[in-house]
């Protein structure tokens, strides 16, 4: 349920605002273990187990606000900024640093609590050269509660208590983008640089040895910095060429760094959680349009592009072998 | 590659009797093991909560340091104290777990070409802890399949040539060979109702393997755990057997109970459990209970005669026919995994 209005206080000022309400109910029948409040949910504190027929046996629901003002300080210039809460009720765990099929979607209930978080942007705009070129800064940060992220040595793929083998943590994150585009003319496109961080926490008292003892580390998502180029140059109405360029800080992943004797046999030891970074991702495409026909009426419009992908054949990793 | 090397690692269970504490250093993921990274001239000794202090550890080899500790008191804790480069380490204070003894050695074959599995069975009617570790030590006898009377050998560094007889112990037709645990073989009943260990698996042995050709004996240490040793080292077997696949689990990081005085930041690698040992041990006749399949071995007699002229070395003279030849590991058991003419004191058969 969503409620907003816009209010234009002035003709360079004005704002927006709304409440959305949302409500989520996890719904049975299913059999799941009550644990013990004072400790870390585990197979060794279940205190109990019910078994709801059907209906909600869990419900949450909140409000998320949202405000968000535009200031215009002289012609071609203005100031926005924007504060905003969020609830989320799902939840991705993955065991690998990309997409796959193997990631586990899991939906709050009983015993997984939804995230809720809140962000704050503000961000500087100005035109230049008769409104063809956009320059922006902008920046942002945002705070996270109830953040899953797995415990030392959990187990994700079919998992029925998977409440054992996750923590609710806390997150940040903040950055700050710098964009140019070019909307107009020949040559067009845009260029950006990010800086962004994204941390997380394991401050919940009841963890006995919390990953990085218990300060901020690198989410698995935390990729410092990005550089980002989208290129158009129209040589005429028929030809044009493109190329985009990305370039982003590697990815942070937990890796052995030691090996040892013990018992026998020969153990490895790995670091602290997202100590090391995989190699930065770099990858640049381009291709050449022809536009065959430009009828104002036409039963189709056909576009014929050349492309190569990864022009700089950069070989990305996709896993390692110590 | 990030590469650390250097981290202290610190084995053992502190146990009535006498103590033994390896220790030793971790290496690069590169490198090698060598015997370098064993650690000399630490100051180990086992301390009680009483006050009490056994050792210094005597130093026996490869990074072993034997405590000798006598038995345990009523009502103490022990702990593990270790001096080295200047630094003072200690495990935790942990009172001791008094073991149940072992119920019974027992093996599994389930059919013809299946793998033999040595098994532990065991109950805790006192229900003490519901967590298990195992280490075990075998020997076994294994024969050659020829009998060398005359072989060339090398001794001090020239070859000579050595008469064997099969009623003295210089024949090179039956060896001795011994083995120990490698992995951490641990079991919980924790999911259990009773406090039962019904089969645990220790070792598989292949039916062609020389454990089950002639006599095998393997001698079980069985040891009672807490929950927080057993998860340090069950984390640490699962962190080799089974991480980076898409669906294994995470690496963990590992703490265990060991702790530096001097240095709090430093990180050592090591559980220092205190509990007794309760051991049992089983002979088992591979060939009598017809667990043992004789592999196939290709074993081709030649003679300078032969059309092909002579493979392998000789393994007896014969004037008449020609000097016999084969393949070493044919006719020398010490060519066999870990064997040598070193017969246990205890072993029951009359080979030499």
């Amino acid at each position: 349920m969503y409620i907003g209005d816009q209010w234009d206080l002035t003709t360079d000022f004005s704002i927006k605002a709304g409440i959305r309400y949302s409500f989520f109910g996890a719904l049975g029948p299913r059999t799941y273990n009550i644990y013990d409040p004072d400790y870390l949910p585990s197979l060794t504190t279940i205190t109990g187990e019910k078994t709801p027929d059907g209906g909600f046996f869990k419900t949450y629901h909140g409000p998320e606000f949202r405000v968000s003002t535009r200031y215009e300080i002289t012609d071609g210039l203005s100031v926005k900024a924007g504060y905003n809460t969020m609830r989320q009720y799902i939840h991705k765990l993955s065991n690998t640093t990309v997409m796959s099929p193997t990631d586990t979607w899991k939906l709050s209930d009983a015993n997984i609590q939804p995230q809720t978080g809140w962000q704050a942007a503000a961000g500087i705009y100005k035109n230049l050269a008769s409104n063809t070129i956009e320059v922006s800064l902008e920046g942002y940060y945002k705070k996270m509660n109830n953040y899953l992220d797995y415990r030392s040595g959990a187990e994700l793929i079919m998992n029925h208590h998977i409440e054992t083998d996750v923590l609710e943590t806390e997150g940040k994150a903040y950055g700050a983008e710098f964009m140019v585009k070019k909307l107009l003319g020949k040559l067009n496109g845009w260029v950006s640089y990010t800086y962004s961080r994204t941390q997380l926490r394991q401050s919940d008292l009841r963890v006995a040895e919390p990953v990085n003892g218990g300060e901020w580390y690198a989410s698995d998502y935390d990729k410092p910095h990005e550089f980002k180029l989208v290129g158009n140059y129209k040589f005429t109405h028929r030809f044009s060429l493109s190329v985009n360029c990305d370039y982003s800080t590697g990815r942070p992943i937990t890796l052995p760094v030691s090996k040892y004797e013990y018992a026998g046999g020969e153990y490895v030891f790995y670091s602290d959680r997202n100590q090391y970074r995989i190699p930065d991702f770099f990858r640049m495409d381009a291709s050449f349009n022809i536009e065959p026909s430009h009828h104002l009426i036409s039963l189709t419009h056909s576009t014929i592009s050349f492309g190569v992908y990864n022009l700089t054949g950069r070989k990305t990793p996709t896993r390692y072998i110590i | 590659m990030a590469e650390v090397e250097g981290i202290l690692v610190i084995e053992g269970t502190i146990i009535p009797d006498s103590t033994e504490i390896k220790i030793s250093r971790s290496i690069g993921l590169s490198d090698f093991f060598n015997d370098q990274h064993y650690v000399s001239g630490a100051e180990v000794y086992v301390e009680g909560s009483d006050g009490q202090r056994f050792g210094p550890g005597e130093w026996t080899d490869k990074g072993n340091y034997l405590v000798k500790t006598g038995d345990f008191m009523q009502g103490v804790d022990y702990r593990l104290s270790v001096q080295y480069d200047g630094e003072l380490y200690y495990s935790d204070f942990l009172s001791p777990i008094s073991t149940t003894p072992v119920d019974s050695i027992s093996w599994i074959k389930r059919g013809e070409g299946k793998s033999v599995f040595i098994c532990v069975n065991t109950h805790d009617p006192e229900d003490r802890t519901s967590y298990y570790r195992w280490t075990y030590v075998e020997y076994w006898e294994v024969h050659a399949r020829i009998f060398a009377y005359t072989t060339f050998e090398i001794i001090d560094n020239k070859e000579v040539e050595v008469n064997h007889r099969m009623s003295t112990p210089d024949n090179i037709h039956n060896c001795f060979a011994r083995d120990s645990s490698k992995t951490l073989l641990l079991a919980s009943t924790e999911k259990f109702s009773e406090n039962i260990i019904s089969e645990k698996r220790l070792i598989e042995i292949e039916p062609t393997d020389d454990r089950l050709s002639v006599l095998y004996y393997m001698e079980v240490s069985q040891m009672q755990i807490r929950k927080e040793a057993y998860d340090y080292f069950y984390n640490l077997q699962k962190n080799v057997d089974q991480t980076a696949g898409l669906f294994s689990s995470m690496p963990s990081e590992m703490i265990g109970n060991i702790h530096c005085e001097t240095d709090p930041d430093k990180t050592v690698i090591g559980f220092i459990e205190v509990t007794t040992v309760q051991k049992a041990e089983r002979y088992i006749d591979g060939y009598a209970e017809n667990l043992y399949e004789r592999p196939f071995l290709s074993c081709p007699i030649t003679t300078p005669f032969s059309e092909e002229g002579t493979i392998g070395e000789l393994y007896m003279r014969d004037r008449t026919d020609g000097d016999k030849y084969t393949y070493r590991r044919c006719f020398d058991c010490r060519t066999s995994y870990n064997a040598s003419k070193n017969k246990p004191w205890f072993w029951p058969t009359s080979a030499l």
